[in-house]
């Protein structure tokens, strides 16, 4: 399999977003030059800047328009704009969960417009953190992404993206980053845990991905400041060294899809 | 044997996927829920209820 990561023109792709689809789309035909890739199909693991997504509890029972209604409410968003989408994360006796997301179309076209100059065509386009909860190994934890830019964390329960949520990280080079990855933390496991009818296990392990390794001071003021134990994302298998340990599982994510 | 088990383990994961491309269709489920209402086994159900095998 071969493999490649490359960086955008300045400008280009901005927290996530693609500003200039021309710009991408130079750089990743080049990337794939480069590398030697000849596949012309893409499976596209977009920002999750460029959405939304929650994940929503409805009574065992519920009818797929009930489900629509539930969907609209809670991601109540400019239908000009945005497009909804749902899908079913389990039915039972207790409950119908459903992972549901709304997008901005214009900017997920930009996506595909920039895999569409670079000689690919868009087969499907998935959001990162649901990338990411397929292919890490624990069905709760928080993955916190320092290499993006913003910084990124996911919450994951029971297997599903629960929360996202991006921040800038300003620490300057030799300075503890440990402080400064406690306060967004901290609230993205309070906003979860403050949901109804959810008990985010206190063993879930909060996976720090990032080239900076946390020191043992910082590690250990974040396992007591947050309750959870906290480790480095377990390195993917066979991950080349010029590839992000985030972007490698993202793409793993993106291979375990089972549909188009 | 081994094969077996690692589809019981998928099974038993839960995972989301859904595509943001227009016109794109995605599936309700993974693992897929167990078609008990199809016609085909509904029929089946039907004619056992009934009797009639």
């Amino acid at each position: 399999m071969r493999c490649g990561s490359g960086g955008a023109p300045i400008g280009s792709l901005v927290d996530g977003k693609v500003l200039d689809a021309t710009g991408v789309g130079s750089a990743l035909r080049q990337l794939l030059a480069r590398t030697g890739i000849e596949e012309t199909h893409a499976l596209i693991a977009a920002s999750d800047s460029v959405a939304s997504f929650k994940v929503l509890k409805l009574p065992p029972g519920s009818a797929d328009q009930d489900v629509d209604a539930a969907v609209a409410r809670e991601l109540s968003l400019d239908p000009e704009r945005m497009s909804t989408r749902w899908v079913d994360v389990s039915s039972g006796a207790h409950q119908r969960l459903v992972y549901a997301v709304a997008w901005d179309r214009s900017l997920i076209k930009s996506v595909a417009d920039a895999a569409r100059l670079a000689g690919l065509e868009t087969i499907a386009v998935d959001l990162k953190s649901a990338c990411m909860a397929r292919a890490v190994a624990e069905a709760a934890c928080v993955v916190l992404d320092m290499d993006s830019t913003p910084a990124e964390i996911v919450l994951i329960d029971g297997h599903v993206p629960q929360v996202w949520h991006s921040f800038q990280l300003d620490v300057a080079a030799g300075d503890d980053v440990g402080p400064a990855l406690a306060g967004p933390l901290r609230t993205v496991l309070r906003f979860y845990e403050r949901r109804r009818d959810t008990e985010f296990d206190p063993t879930a392990p909060i996976l720090i991905a990032g080239e900076q390794v946390l020191s043992a001071r910082a590690t250990t003021t974040l396992n007591r400041e947050l309750a959870h134990p906290v480790m480095a994302l377990p390195l993917p298998a066979r991950v080349p060294p010029e590839v992000r340990h985030t972007n490698y599982l993202t793409c793993l994510g993106l291979l375990m899809r089972r549909t188009a | 044997m081994k094969g077996k088990r690692i589809v019981t383990a998928e099974r038993r994961r839960v995972l989301v996927e859904i595509n943001l491309i227009a016109g794109a269709k995605t599936r309700s489920s993974w693992p897929p829920r167990p078609k008990l209402s199809s016609a085909k086994r509904l029929s089946v159900a039907l004619r056992r209820l009934l009797g009639l095998h």
